[in-house]
């Protein structure tokens, strides 16, 4: 009898579509994490003290008071530094190859690029290893001038990534 | 004619010299070469240097005949048995809570033979200082002889830069030719894992790559609505 003045009125907000996941993409995802897997199978001692080595004399050069106290430790201005396998980027690079690799190029060409990508991003570990110091002296919490810094840094090669991409997202 | 007669005279008193020396005069470690000036003599009249002739005033550098520019590291008396003591630096030269070890090594000059003991000394500005035990003992029967020095820190002792002094003493009471010797070694509690990895690093990374894909979402439809 009474009409509803307020008929019931079932609105839905228009979904953002979201695009499918190419089967390109998944197994090189897929390897990507196995390689990241296999990376901590190892000590990676040699590239540990090669990082280390570097940021102690990229620090000197910078004026600051620099010492190695172990193989993977230094000391920078009376602070202690260990570097762990994730700050030698070993984990990024080894990650990164399944999704860097070009399937119409040859072996020697992805190995010729994958050696430049990682030198690329040696020296980018190194430079972003020294703002992290940089930032730490300055007064910078820690948490923020080395783990923020480090998500900003990964995010960053993963915009690398996305820019070099062989293969179809969606 | 003065001239003639005194080198001669010069020379028949050395010879008579070295010949009623003492064999033991003329000890192995005393070079009787003559070397170039600056090499191991300095200057007429210095210590040998290094002094490997026990106290070190036994082997004086002496001038080699007319030759001003070539000197010899002579022994002039009896070589003194005695000995040094080398300290390699303490490794790690730094440390939170452990160990640092370094190794004591007795050099003997002159047939030095017997027991050398040690003591260790930690000083520093901060308190407390870590611990460091008496090196145990060394005996030198032929060659070098090593002892371990073990220095200790706790979570309890102060951070800063210590010196570790080694002093030694052998039967007789006598301390080494080249006394006591130090190394550094510095404590730091604060360690630092550099390098990202850890949960925040991950968190960053995953909500920019959020922040990323929403964008990336956002324009693509906005291009379709177009």
């Amino acid at each position: 009898m009474n009409a509803n003045p307020f008929p019931r009125v079932t609105a839905r907000p228009s979904a953002i579509p979201l695009p499918r996941v190419s089967r390109e993409f998944l197994p090189r995802a897929a390897l990507a994490a196995l390689f990241l897997m296999v990376t901590y199978q190892f000590d990676w001692e040699w590239l540990r003290f090669l990082t280390s080595e570097s940021a102690l004399r990229v620090s000197a050069l910078l004026g600051r008071a620099t010492a190695r106290v172990s193989l993977d430790t230094i000391n920078v201005q009376g602070q202690l530094f260990q570097i762990g396998i994730a700050c030698t980027f070993v984990d990024v690079f080894l990650g990164s190859i399944p999704l860097l690799w070009d399937l119409k190029k040859t072996l020697r060409q992805n190995a010729s690029w994958l050696l430049a990508v990682a030198m690329i991003f040696f020296v980018f570990n190194i430079f972003r290893l020294e703002i992290a110091q940089g930032l730490y002296f300055r007064g910078v919490p820690w948490i923020v001038a080395d783990e923020v810094l480090g998500g900003f840094s990964y995010f960053a090669v993963w915009l690398f990534l996305w820019h070099q991409r062989t293969w179809k997202w969606a | 004619m003065k001239r003639t007669v005194f080198l001669p005279a010069l020379g028949l008193f050395f010879g008579m010299a070295l010949a009623v020396s003492p064999a033991t005069t003329f000890g192995q470690s005393c070079s009787s070469t003559p070397v170039l000036q600056g090499r191991v003599c300095s200057k007429p009249g210095a210590r040998c240097s290094p002094p490997t002739v026990g106290s070190g005033s036994v082997g004086k550098c002496t001038t080699e005949g007319a030759r001003a520019e070539a000197l010899a590291c002579e022994c002039q008396g009896l070589p003194t048995p005695s000995y040094n003591i080398a300290l390699s630096p303490l490794t790690p030269s730094g440390i939170s809570a452990g160990a640092a070890i370094s190794t004591i090594t007795v050099i003997p000059f002159n047939g030095f033979t017997g027991k050398v003991d040690f003591t260790c000394a930690v000083t520093g500005v901060t308190h407390p200082v870590p611990s460091c035990a008496n090196p145990p003992s060394a005996t030198v029967t032929a060659g070098s002889a090593t002892s371990t020095l073990t220095v200790t820190s706790s979570e309890s002792t102060a951070d800063g830069n210590f010196t570790v002094t080694v002093t030694a003493v052998d039967a007789h009471g006598r301390p080494p030719d080249n006394g006591a010797q130090s190394s550094t070694l510095l404590v730091s509690h604060l360690r630092w894992l550099i390098g990202g990895g850890g949960s925040v690093a991950l968190l960053t990374f995953v909500a920019l790559l959020a922040l990323w894909s929403l964008g990336r979402l956002w324009r693509s439809k906005r291009a379709a609505q177009r």
